[in-house]
This record gives structure tokens, C-alpha cells and sequence, in this order.
């Protein structure tokens, strides 16, 4: 009965908070140029300090008491806007912002509007900018914005310059990456070399790491909810960039002007151009090659200033191909994978105080195998495929009780379809299929509700997740609740914590955290139930000076029914299994702490942060179920990214940016040690043996050797040329690994039983080229 | 073939930027005791113990001849293993069927090792043959010899309780014993994990080194399956069949098998960064494996 009256006070402050105002102010802020809406965008009143930040649509909604007031919108990279009004009824604002004077945060009466989610911390919520991403130092020419995340503390990547990451401790499968609200499965090209995210076509990159609001789910580790460009609503402008790697091309350009818009971005890579040309030349019977591709569309319409709507389509592919032709024979070898990603989303005022966005997306996510042989009129056939597709509709509500109290709510429903790796080998005698039975369907619903609560000093939000996921006869269901508060100690320390609790319904088979398009997304089963984590975080961060801010946490984070193939199991075999029956299913645990140094401000701008942090598995299965170390447990992590911008020259804007990493090396499993050994059945009638058969040659525990401490320098210089208003150049020029560190990629025995390591990425320069009109 | 197909991206990569240089990689490593023993209830008790080494160590492995091994029955001494040189122990009693035994190995210098077995009981196997082919009367350069080809049909009869099958053949060619693996075997209960596809083979697919049959979904059941293509020559011909044998391992020697062969196919794979497999050990405080099997021969 206690608690219950403890809970009381805490039950009636929305209303007590909302009954003090009268009037809200609601409607949208915007580029004036483009009509883009401003993520994050704020609007405060001068008198009051009281204020809104803008939702991932541009949405703002403030209650005030009735009279005049002065609205001060403001955005960084923009110019503040004024608005005086006399406010006797809800009103509705449209605001353009234009570009101008750089600000980084907005200062209202002391306190500190942050732009997304208040009540994380600054390490928990880092803010990466397109700015950032565009001006860090980058291998062969190509912007990445998953590669300028691993800069940030807690983030490291996997094996060198590729675009998967880890997040405090946790695997790559267990990072939610949202492209406009949709789950994009595989974000690799070419091994995960390179992400599938085209940085012309994206506006603003939203990543949180702990203290996850419940509106997000699906996941463990981390959410990277990227955004597209809207297309220009007030007239057409393009980008055209060129690098060592690949060409992009970027038009937009309003249907009806302030009214709808559309934008297409196209990339594709140069791979395959000089080897086909090459065999061409050469008169070579056959050809082979490799390409990779990606096209993002995307409309908006606006119905009328309460409606709007939209829809996103991305197609990304990675294609091998080999053909040869001889006399009586024609050999064709096609490898393809990608994505495939479409939303449709409505966007509604329902009122000046509740806005909702409902959408209904498609993702799809497959790669197929075939090599087909023709030989004396004989046909050959042998086929893989796997795929996964994610239907869903979902709801989402923000309702701006008043400016101190907003409630969030909403649902997803979402069908799955796992078909994963199927196989079919056919001649002219049979046609034999593999692994139908691994097919499968599951639904998922989730709801959610959030209580967010800014009480000038304390800002608070608390919330709870709820999914369900049925697949056959198994059902689950996880309650995750959600707490994270940012405490105002003075006007320069913030104090933070956080819990979190996530589940994530589907599994990532893989064995080389490559990025290969054979990782295979499957679902749970009987046998193989969600992974849940929690996560605990306490942070402080205290601002020095007007530009610094310097921000530590320690986090800790439990994980249950985490899941990795057993010893020897991979789907990159060609062979017929039932993958929950290859899987270990065991624990996991993830601690450190994170420092991070920021200055947001002036000619010179940048992170530097520190790492110290554990990450462990456990699987009854394996190494006698002791724990061992996780592959990328990585005990040191210093990392230095900043930009530092001259003097604008004769219509030249010049910035130099240096990126440094200095990490523990990954672990690897690796023999360190051998025993004698016996033989397998049979083999004793034999009178040789070769040496495998009487030697084992096997390591401690998983994971037991540690690579070389993973170093290495990165120099960007970035000219921008403007040319006209609308107009201009840039130039990029970038060296990766300057003093040219030879990290270890992987290692290998040679013929003579010799360890050679092998380095992919020695001192590299590039150089590419963006046109903006 | 498809490994090579799918790593064509990296090997542009590879080819255009990779360096590769010979290291030394510091391999320190505790020498500690390595114990193998496989009971057979068919065989006198036999045990070998050696040292291990670290990976860069040179020569041979150091044998142990200074121990006292000592074997336990359901947890009574069932007798001292002795030394017969070279690091080898014998013991001349056979274990039995359903038994539990605990093995203990000390030696000066080393910290003791101990494990535990359960012998499983024998596979009861009944066979019968179908000729699919035969050549009596050769004629031509190219059918010298008479020979018969048939299939062997075999049930093995499970029992209730975990079993773990390993199928392997004998056979001599020119008066010299060969033995191991075997031929395809299409049949649900057969363990894929060494399954390789391959479109030459008689079902599409073929088995790495062994071939591992386990009774999950099938426990206590008759397991019908067919051992398809033994060839049988002429007598003029030095080449016999031996015989088809059906081991039952216990679950520790089964794992070490698996593990074994798991980390063969890992390294003989054309993947250039594949991640080796831990050999499995139920050693405690060691390496090696101490496990049981019993194993039924059909002369063929």
C-alpha cells in the first residue's frame, strides 16, 4: 500500500503541470531555401525561458499563458528568428529559418534546451553532425557516416575500416539502424567496406547508446535513426561528387512549388568498369566483376498544414559476376545481395498539442547464388538464396501536454519472413532442395509509452516497451521498462542516469563480423528465445569555459540468451543444416567507462575520448561454460576527431581535420598450443598419418590471443569554393594512416607452418570532388 | 569453389592493398599434462601421457613415464595402469558396458588431471546387401576384372538415451590395410556438420573425413539407411573389402572427434581468415580426452 501512496505525487503532476497554461503555439520550422524541416529545431519564450525542440519531423508545440510573447525559434547553422505575438487562441506557425551565424547550443535564462531527448546525457546521446561526417578524413574519398561513429566513445569498430560497429560491448547485430523509420538489415557493401548509406542524401543522423526512450525497440545495444532529405520545396538543386570508389549523383526539386517535392540520389562504384573493359580489349571468352549500387527516392506532399505525407524507397545491391564461354560449354556465376526499402508515412496535426506519424514499410533484405553450367547441352544448376522481409505498420503520438510534460505513445505491427539459406543443386537426373524447412514467419507487436517531464532542472523520462512475438506455437513477451533523468546540479554540471531494459526478437547468424552478405538474419524459435539486455548508466558532464564540455559515464550492461554458432558451424558452408540446432545460446557482460572532451565552437572544433571498458560471453557449450572474452572486447580506446576551419579566403572556405585512433587490438581465437593427439576412428589401420592427425593444435579459450595495439592517423583538408549563392565546389582531400601502420587484419599459416600477418589498409591518399548547384 | 566466389571482392581488395609480413607472435604457454585414453570394452585398458607445448616450441612431445594412473569403477579402484615405456600405460582388464569410470594421473612436477567416462553400450546392427551392378565375365582393356557392386542396407537398432554413431570402413588394397570414412549416407539422422555440397557425389553432397550419426528425434528407434556403392573385386585382384564398423561414443570422445574433424575442414578450407575450433578436452587441469566407445564390424 506504500508504494502506492509514494506513486500518487508522481501520478498527478502532468495534470498539476498542464493546468497552469492556456493557449499552444504549434506548427513547424524550416529551411527558407529548401523547406526542409529542421530535426531538432528550438523554440523558446524570451520572457519565460520556457521552450520545445522540434520532433523528428520539424513539429514543435508550446502552451503559454494568454497576452504577447516573444518566440525565439533558433537552429544550429541558422540565423535566429523573433516572432512576437498576442496570443488569445492555439495558433499555428510555419517558420523559416535562413542560414547564417553558427550556433551550438541554445542558452535560455541559464539552462540549456538540447536539441533531442533532454534528459540523456551527452555520451549517451553523442550528436553527430552532417558537417562532421562531411569534413572527416575518409579512405579512398568515400563519407561514411557509420565510420565517423566509431570516433565516438563506446563505439568500436570491427575489423578495420569496416562499416560494422560494436556498441558498449554488444555485436553488430545488436545496433537498431533506421533509415526514415525503417529497419535496414544489412548495411554493408563489399564486405563492409563501406556502409549502404549515400551521405548526399541524408539530413540528420539521430544515435543513442543508452537511456534508449521506449519509442525505440528491436534491439540491444544502440539506435541510429538516420533521415533522409525531404527534396527542396522551392526550387530544384543537385550534388554530383566523384571519388576513387564510386560517382554519386543527387537531384531535388519541388513538384509544386511549397506544396511537394521529391529528391533521387544515385551512387554507384567504378569496380567493375576497368576489369570488363580489360577483358574486352583482351578478346576474353567471359567476363568478371564486381559492382555495387544505390538509388534513394523520396516525395513529400503536403495535403494542407495539418497533413502531410511522404514516401522513402531505397534499393541498394552488391553484384559478382563471372561468365565463361568455351566451345561446348557456357559457365555463369552470379552472387547478389542488398536492400530493398519503402515507407509510406502520413504525418497529422490532430491538434495544436497531439501530432502522429503512422507509416507502413517494407524491408527486404536477400542475396542469391547462382552458378549455372551448360556442357553438351546439359544443364547444371546450383542456386542459394536467403532472405528476410519485415511488413510493418506502426503509429507513433507525441502529446505536448505543456511545455514541461510530454506524453509519447504508440505500436508497431510487424509480419517477418525468414527464408534462410535455401539450396538447390539440379541436372539432368534430379533436383535436390535443401533447408525448406529453416522457412518461417513470425509476427511481432510492440507498444509503448513515454512520459517526458522537463522541470527546468530535472529532465526526466520514463517509460515502458512492450513486445509480443509469435512464431509456430512459441510465443514471447517482454516488458522493457525505460528510466533515464539529466539532473541540473548548476548551471555548468549536468548529472545523468539511466536503465534500460531491451529485447530483440530476431538473431544475426554470422561467424567472420565481416559485414559477408551470408550472415543470416533468422528468428527466434522454441529453441532459441529473444536476447534481452540491461543496461545501467550514471554520467556527469560539466561544461568548462563557453566551448568545452567534458563528460564522463560508466556504464554496465547484462545480456541474456545472446546467441553464436557453435564451434565449427557457419553458413558460408554449402551444406544442409537447421541453424537453431548450430547455435550456442548463453550470457553476456559489458562495463566501462567513457570520457569524452568536446569543444562545439569556434575556428577549432572536435571530440577526444577515452575508453576503458570489459565486454564478456558465457555459453554452457563452450570453454566449459567459463566466460571468455568477446571478440572485440577492447580494453583502451582513445580517439581524436577535429576540424579546424581557416579564414574564409577569396570566396574559399579551407578546413584541415585530423582523426586518430589508438585501440586495444581485437581477440582472436588462435592455437597458441599443442598435445598430442589420436586418431579418428579407422584411421589406426593406416600405415601413414600426416601430422594433423596426431597433433592438436587448440588455444585455452575462445578468443584467447589479443592482436597489436590498432593505431593509426587520418588527415583531411577540405576546400569549398563558392562559386555563386547556389553554387560551388569542393574539393576533398584525405591521407588515411599517415605514418602508414601496418594494423594486422587477420593471420594465416603459410606452406612451412610460418604466421604471416596480413595488413589491408597501409598509408592510402585520396581525393574526391562535390559539385552543389 | 564457392568460398573462392564469394571472397572475390576481397581478394581485389586484398590484391590492390594488402601487405603481408612473416611474424613472431609470443606464444607463452605453461607445459602441462596431456592424458588420452579411449576405453573399449573389446580392448585392455590402455592410456598414453605426454606434455603439451607451446605452438613455437621445437621438437617432439615429452613423454611422461614417471606417473601413477590410476582407474576407478563406479567409484572403486578397478586397477593401476603400468608403465610400458615411451609414455604409454596398460592396464589388462576391458571395461564394461554402462560402467562409470574415473581416471587419475599424477606425475612429479604436474599438476594431477582427472576425467570420467560412461561406456556406451554396443550398436546392434543388422545388414543386408542389394546388388546394383555386376561385371562376371570381362571382356575389353577396360573390364580386366569381375567385380560386384552393391549397397549395404543396414538397421541399426537405438535405444533409448543419447548415442553418438561414427560410421568408418576398412578395406586392403595390394595386402595393405586402409581405413576411415565412408561412403554417403542420405538419411535424416545423419549429422550435417561435415556435410559438403557437392554435385559429383551420388546425393548431391558429400561427408568430410567421417560420418556422424546421432539419434535426436530418433531416440530409441530402428534407423533404417543405406551404405550405397561397395565394390567387391575379383580374387585376381588385390583389392578386398574389409569391413563396415558402427562405433558408439560416449559424449566426450564424441566431441573430441567432432572438434577434430571441425578443425581440419576449418583449416584445409580456402577461407584465408577462418577462425579455428577449440579442440574439445575433458581433462581437468590437462589436455587429451579420456572417453569410451564400443564399436559392432559387419564383414562385408
Amino acid at each position: 500500500m506504500k508504494k502506492y501512496i509514494f506513486l500518487t505525487p508522481a501520478f498527478f503532476l502532468p495534470f498539476l503541470i498542464s493546468a497552469q497554461n492556456k493557449f499552444t503555439v504549434s506548427g513547424y520550422v524550416s529551411d527558407y531555401t529548401s523547406g526542409e524541416r529542421l530535426i531538432g529545431a528550438t523554440v523558446y519564450n524570451s520572457a519565460t525561458g520556457k521552450g520545445a525542440v522540434c520532433n523528428n519531423y520539424g513539429f514543435f508545440s508550446l502552451s503559454d499563458k494568454e497576452g504577447n510573447s516573444t518566440l525565439v525559434f533558433q537552429f544550429v547553422g541558422y540565423k535566429k528568428k523573433r516572432v512576437e505575438l498576442n496570443l488569445t487562441k492555439d495558433t499555428l506557425l510555419n517558420i523559416r529559418l535562413e542560414r547564417g551565424i553558427e550556433i551550438e547550443e541554445v542558452e535560455v535564462k541559464g539552462f540549456h534546451i538540447k536539441q533531442n531527448n533532454p534528459e540523456l546525457s551527452t555520451l549517451n546521446q553523442p550528436k553527430i553532425t552532417m558537417q562532421t561526417i562531411e569534413t572527416a578524413p575518409v579512405i579512398l574519398g568515400e563519407h561514411d557516416v557509420l565510420k565517423t561513429l566509431q570516433f565516438l566513445p563506446g563505439i568500436k569498430q570491427g575489423a578495420e575500416n569496416t562499416a560494422g560497429f560494436n556498441v558498449r560491448g554488444g555485436s553488430a547485430d545488436q545496433n537498431l539502424i533506421l533509415l526514415d523509420g525503417v529497419p535496414v538489415y544489412n548495411v554493408n557493401h563489399m564486405m563492409g567496406f563501406f556502409s549502404v548509406f549515400n551521405t548526399d542524401a541524408i539530413k540528420n543522423v539521430n544515435f543513442i547508446k543508452g537511456g534508449i526512450p521506449a519509442r525505440y525497440g528491436g534491439k540491444l545495444s544502440s539506435i541510429l535513426d538516420i533521415s533522409m532529405k525531404e527534396g527542396n520545396l522551392k526550387e530544384s538543386s543537385g550534388i554530383f561528387s566523384i571519388s576513387p570508389m564510386a560517382a554519386r549523383f543527387t537531384y531535388e526539386a519541388p513538384i509544386k512549388q511549397d506544396t511537394a517535392a521529391f529528391i533521387v540520389s544515385l551512387r554507384r562504384t567504378f569496380f567493375d568498369i576497368p576489369m570488363v573493359a580489360f577483358e574486352k580489349i583482351n578478346g576474353e571468352n567471359g567476363s568478371f566483376g564486381y559492382n555495387f549500387y544505390d538509388i534513394n527516392i523520396k516525395t513529400n506532399w503536403i495535403l494542407n498544414p495539418k497533413n502531410r505525407l511522404y514516401f522513402s524507397f531505397y534499393t541498394g545491391k552488391d553484384k559478382q559476376f563471372a561468365t565463361t564461354k568455351e566451345k561446348d560449354s557456357k559457365t555463369i556465376y552470379n552472387y547478389r545481395w542488398g536492400n530493398f526499402t519503402s515507407v509510406f508515412r502520413w504525418n497529422k496535426v490532430f491538434t495544436s498539442k497531439l501530432f502522429s506519424n503512422t507509416s507502413i514499410y517494407y524491408s527486404l533484405y536477400n542475396h542469391n547464388e547462382l552458378i549455372k553450367i551448360e556442357e553438351n547441352n546439359k544443364l547444371t544448376l546450383f542456386k542459394t538464396s536467403s532472405d528476410l522481409q519485415d511488413i510493418a505498420l506502426k503509429s507513433d503520438f507525441d502529446f505536448y501536454v505543456s511545455p514541461q510534460y510530454t506524453i509519447r505513445f504508440g505500436g508497431k505491427l510487424s509480419q517477418l519472413v525468414f527464408n534462410p539459406n535455401i539450396i538447390q543443386v539440379k541436372d539432368a537426373e534430379s533436383d535436390i532442395s535443401f533447408n525448406d524447412e529453416n522457412k518461417t514467419r513470425a509476427t511481432q507487436s510492440e507498444i509503448y509509452f513515454e512520459n517526458a517531464f522537463d522541470l527546468q532542472k530535472l529532465k526526466l523520462n520514463i517509460g515502458a516497451r512492450l513486445s509480443g512475438y509469435s512464431t509456430g506455437k512459441t510465443k514471447y513477451l517482454n516488458f522493457q521498462p525505460r528510466l533515464s533523468a539529466n539532473l541540473e546540479l548548476s548551471s555548468k554540471l549536468n548529472m545523468s542516469a539511466s536503465y534500460t531494459k531491451m529485447a530483440q526478437n530476431i538473431h544475426l547468424l554470422t561467424n567472420s563480423s565481416l559485414g559477408m552478405p551470408t550472415d543470416l538474419w533468422v528468428a527466434s524459435t522454441d529453441r532459441v528465445g529473444p536476447q534481452e539486455a540491461s543496461q545501467a548508466t550514471f554520467g556527469l558532464s560539466r561544461q568548462i569555459q563557453k566551448d568545452y564540455t567534458i563528460s564522463v559515464e560508466a556504464y554496465y550492461k547484462w545480456m541474456k540468451d545472446v546467441v553464436r554458432f557453435d564451434e565449427g558451424a557457419a553458413f558460408l558452408d554449402t551444406k544442409e543444416s537447421s541453424w537453431d540446432k548450430n547455435v550456442l545460446v548463453g550470457d553476456g557482460k559489458a562495463y566501462g567507462v567513457e570520457w569524452m572532451v568536446q569543444k562545439n565552437s569556434g575556428n577549432l572544433t572536435g571530440m577526444l575520448s577515452y575508453t576503458l571498458s570489459w565486454s564478456e560471453r558465457r555459453f554452457d557449450g563452450l570453454n566449459h561454460g567459463r566466460w571468455f572474452p568477446f571478440k572485440f572486447d577492447r580494453r583502451h580506446d582513445v580517439s581524436l576527431l577535429a576540424t579546424y576551419k581557416f579564414k574564409k579566403y577569396y570566396e574559399k572556405i579551407r578546413s584541415l581535420s585530423i582523426g586518430f585512433t589508438l585501440q586495444s587490438g581485437n581477440n582472436i581465437s588462435l592455437p597458441d598450443f599443442e598435445y598430442a593427439g589420436l586418431l579418428t576412428p579407422g584411421r589406426e589401420f593406416n600405415y601413414y598419418h600426416d601430422s594433423w592427425e596426431t597433433v592438436r593444435q587448440t588455444y585455452d579459450h575462445p578468443n584467447n590471443f589479443r592482436m597489436p595495439a590498432f593505431h593509426h592517423l587520418d588527415i583531411g583538408y577540405n576546400i569549398v569554393k563558392q562559386k555563386t549563392d547556389r553554387k560551388s565546389i569542393t574539393w576533398t582531400f584525405s591521407v588515411y594512416n599517415v605514418y602508414n601502420r601496418m594494423n594486422p587484419w587477420y593471420y594465416q599459416k603459410d606452406k612451412n607452418d610460418k604466421i604471416k600477418q596480413v595488413s589491408l589498409f597501409p598509408f592510402f591518399p585520396s581525393v574526391g570532388f562535390t559539385y552543389r548547384w | 569453389m564457392r568460398y573462392c566466389k564469394l571472397l572475390l571482392p576481397a581478394f581485389i581488395f586484398f590484391t590492390l592493398f594488402s601487405c603481408e609480413k612473416e611474424v613472431t607472435l609470443n606464444l607463452s604457454h605453461e607445459p602441462t599434462l596431456c592424458l588420452n585414453c579411449i576405453l573399449n570394452p573389446d580392448s585392455m585398458i590402455s592410456a598414453s601421457l605426454s606434455i603439451s607445448k607451446a605452438l613455437n616450441a621445437s621438437g617432439d612431445f615429452e613423454s611422461v613415464n614417471n606417473a601413477s594412473v590410476l582407474l576407478y569403477e563406479d567409484g572403486s579402484l578397478f586397477g593401476e595402469l603400468q608403465r610400458t615405456g615411451n609414455g604409454n600405460y596398460r592396464l589388462n582388464k576391458k571395461p564394461s558396458v554402462s560402467k562409470n569410470y574415473k581416471i587419475v594421473a599424477q606425475a612429479p612436477g604436474y599438476t594431477s588431471v582427472t576425467a570420467t567416462t560412461i561406456v556406451p553400450r554396443f550398436p546392434e546392427v543388422a545388414t543386408t546387401r542389394d546388388t546394383t551392378a555386376e561385371e562376371l565375365n570381362p571382356q575389353g582393356i577396360h573390364s580386366t576384372y569381375s567385380y560386384i557392386v552393391f549397397d549395404l542396407n543396414v538397421q541399426l537398432f537405438d535405444k533409448p538415451g543419447a548415442d553418438n554413431y561414427w560410421l568408418y570402413s576398412s578395406w586392403i588394397v595390394n595386402d595393405r590395410r586402409y581405413g576411415g570414412g565412408c561412403h554417403p549416407i542420405n538419411a535424416p539422422f545423419v549429422d550435417t556438420f561435415n556435410r559438403i555440397i557437392d554435385s559429383e557425389e551420388k546425393y548431391g553432397f558429400r561427408h568430410f573425413l567421417q560420418i556422424r550419426i546421432f539419434d535426436e528425434g530418433y531416440d530409441g528407434e530402428t534407423l533404417a539407411f543405406t551404405i550405397p556403392d561397395f565394390v567387391k573385386y575379383s580374387a585376381e585382384v588385390n583389392n578386398e573389402l574389409g569391413y563396415q564398423y558402427f562405433l558408439n561414443a560416449d559424449e566426450h570422445y564424441d566431441k573430441y572427434i567432432k572438434t577434430t574433424i571441425m578443425n581440419r575442414m576449418k583449416e584445409t578450407s580456402e577461407l584465408p581468415f577462418y577462425e579455428p575450433i577449440q579442440i574439445y578436452s575433458n581433462i581437468e587441469n590437462g589436455y587429451g580426452i579420456f572417453g569410451s566407445c564400443a564399436i559392432t564390424a559387419v564383414k562385408l
